[in-house]
């Protein structure tokens, strides 16, 4: 892992830079300049995280970074971007498609790319699972959730 | 602030007179086991999913379903090592070595008759335990100023870098990144908005639920879909299960032993039940008269660990009740509960909500019988849940993160808050950088900012007050503590890592 060390030690730097900065914006209250105000605790933490990842990216160098134990499965990390894909797409178009509509839709789209077997079973948990979730929201928990555009404006509020 | 009797009758009182508190720690302890038994879905990913459920309703209600994932999730990781040999949870890793050996031989049923009787015996000593002990230890706990409460923090950390990891570094980075996530949001001192960028969804910082559910939850969604190919389909055969009197009865002595174990280990932060489990097996196999027994399917090896593991639970709750420091990553959500529900664990909690605190205790304790009634009827249904289809099951946990993260505030931000933790969570541990570290360090940081920024300030900036043998003690003590710790670990990785360093020259 010698290179994922040295470009997360290079990474963590250029953050821990820009936090110094931004905290340095704290650091003043009024006219007067407080030591162990707002800004302390951010900063304190950057030096040490600078520090740390000075640390990593010697170890890195020196041939001491740890080894891999596990490989990304090309086919296996596709899924897991386009799952996580299909997750932010189904929930920015939550408000206009809600809840009912949406997920079920959601649900069984997920289930094709996960490889699931059996259009019965798919389909009717797809159906099932959102229906106990809205249920228990919106019924026992009072909780509510996205109700769209689309339902209401066809069925009324 | 010694044990109130008293106050613990009238707690059992409150507790059986409430149907519902029993119903919830039912839910709970069902849905720890159902958990607990799947590979890949943790006790801490039932609360953190579970959290949600808990709006809305009082709090004791809330603490007991989730009291009760934490004892079911514990216990139910002993099913799937002793059938499948896949251990659930990382706690009932020591429990295969018997368990599945027995299982090939066709006693898996009595194999999990015998963790079930050894969890309910296990949990019940480190409930009784946590009960009697807590009260001292908050007592312990009131002659805390800000030095030591700084240095606790500090403790804290330290113990669960220690444990959490294959590397001390990569463990500090983690907890390092988690405490200035912590500093996002209004100064708790000052008052002033820091890194908010104007944003009024930072003002209050990072909400706590879609952090957790973003490490905990989608972080192992992510993982589990990536890896989906190699989930395989399982047949289970369970038999008969109640194991018989006289063989509880010959190993009254481990567990009873491993129980205490357990609870020690558990009460110690950053320790966790895998190592309770494993020092309560370690220490059976040394004191028994057949030590070959061991690893071949021996009841004794699955008793001692299931009791340790699950007197871990208990002995866990002890630092997080008296001392506002969570032992793992389960109490840390719990803790986390515990705040959503305005209440701040520590000895001041624990002096002034004696009507939480007591039943908290009577809960815990009848959660162990609870979980012996559940674990022995339904053994064969946790059993079948091994054989369900794991890419249907992953979308609907997908779906109940997603809609945890939401219920909260009812905050679309939020839901891409816990998206974009869990696409982080994800690369962190594929590049070993532990996440029990971030967890802990969101919960303990703004303690250690207050306390360090307000010790520093009544010390007229003197680094050296929580080192001081005079004023400070025990703040002294836990600093020499997570050093010890620390350096210690980091020794033996050393020497681990160097060994791992010469086998590979060797290889090439």
């Amino acid at each position: 892992m010698k290179q994922a060390d040295i470009v997360a030690s290079v990474l963590l730097v250029i953050l821990s830079v820009l936090t110094f900065m931004e905290a340095g914006n704290y650091r003043n209250v009024g006219a007067q300049v407080e030591y162990f105000g707002a800004a302390f605790f951010p900063q304190l933490l950057c030096g040490a995280i600078v520090f740390c990842a000075w640390l990593q990216a010697v170890y890195a160098l020196t041939g001491r970074s740890l080894r891999k134990t596990e490989h990304i499965d090309r086919r296996g990390f596709r899924r897991m971007i386009l799952a996580f894909a299909i997750a932010v797409f189904y929930w920015a178009t939550i408000e206009w498609t809600g809840f009912v509509l949406a997920t079920p839709v959601f649900l069984y789209v997920l289930m094709v790319v996960m490889g699931a077997k059996g259009t019965v079973k798919k389909v009717g948990s797809a159906l099932l699972a959102p229906a106990l979730v809205w249920l228990l929201f919106e019924k026992l928990l009072i909780i509510d959730l996205p109700p769209g555009v689309i339902l209401p404006a066809v069925f009324g509020e | 602030m010694d044990f109130d009797f008293a106050v613990f009758v009238n707690a059992w009182a409150t507790v059986l007179s409430n149907p519902w508190l029993i119903v919830f720690l039912f839910i709970g302890v069902t849905a720890g086991i159902s958990v607990g038994c799947l590979p890949g879905l943790t006790a801490t990913m039932g609360c953190a999913l579970l959290i949600p459920f808990t709006f809305g309703r009082p709090p004791l209600e809330g603490l007991f379903m989730l009291m009760g994932v934490f004892a079911g999730g514990i216990y139910g990781g002993s099913i799937s090592s002793i059938l499948i040999r896949t251990p659930g949870t990382p706690a009932a890793a020591a429990t295969l070595l018997d368990g599945y050996p027995m299982a090939q031989r066709g006693q898996a049923g009595k194999a999990i008759g015998v963790a079930t009787v050894a969890s309910f015996v296990g949990g019940t000593i480190g409930a009784l335990i946590m009960t009697f002990l807590s009260p001292s230890i908050a007592s312990f706990g009131l002659r805390f100023g800000p030095a030591e409460f700084f240095a606790l923090a500090l403790f804290g950390m330290s113990m669960i870098i220690a444990v959490s990891g294959v590397s001390i570094l990569k463990g500090i980075i983690a907890a390092l990144i988690g405490l200035l996530v912590t500093t996002i949001g209004l100064d708790p001192l000052s008052g002033l908005p820091r890194f908010t960028f104007g944003s009024q969804n930072l003002l209050g910082g990072p909400t706590f639920i879609p952090v957790l559910i973003g490490l905990f939850g989608i972080g192992q969604v992510l993982r589990n879909v990536e890896k989906m190919e190699i989930v395989h389909e399982i047949q289970t055969a369970v038999g008969k299960i109640l194991p018989s009197l006289k063989e509880m009865w010959q190993v009254k002595l481990t567990l009873f032993k491993s129980a205490v174990i357990g609870t020690f280990v558990g009460a110690i932060p950053g320790t966790g039940c895998d190592i309770a489990a494993f020092a309560s097996y370690v220490e059976a196999k040394r004191a028994s008269k057949t030590p070959e027994k061991f690893g071949t399917g021996h009841i004794e090896g699955v008793a001692a660990s299931e009791a340790g593991n699950n007197a871990c639970v208990g002995g866990a709750m002890i630092p997080m009740l008296t001392l506002g420091i969570p032992g793992d990553a389960v109490t840390a959500v719990l803790l986390g509960a515990l705040m959503v529900h305005n209440y701040q664990p520590g000895p001041i909690f624990f002096r002034e909500n004696l009507d939480i605190v007591y039943p908290l205790f009577a809960g815990m304790i009848l959660a162990q019988s609870v979980l012996l009634v559940v674990g022995l009827s339904f053994a064969r249904f946790f059993a079948k849940l091994l054989t369900f289809d794991k890419r249907i099951f992953t979308a609907i946990i997908f779906l109940l993160c997603i809609i945890g993260a939401y219920s909260m505030q009812f905050n679309s931000f939020d839901v891409f808050l816990a998206l974009g933790v869990g696409i982080f969570a994800y690369f962190l541990e594929y590049y070993r950088y532990p996440l029990s570290p971030i967890l802990l360090a969101f919960i303990l940081g703004p303690i250690a900012e207050q306390n360090l920024r307000r010790a520093l300030q009544i010390s007229h900036g003197d680094p050296f007050t929580f080192i001081d043998p005079i004023n400070h003690p025990i703040s002294l003590a836990f600093v020499i503590i997570s050093i010890l710790a620390l350096a210690s670990m980091y020794l033996r990785m050393r020497k681990t890592r160097l060994e791992e360093l010469k086998r590979e020259r060797d290889e090439a």
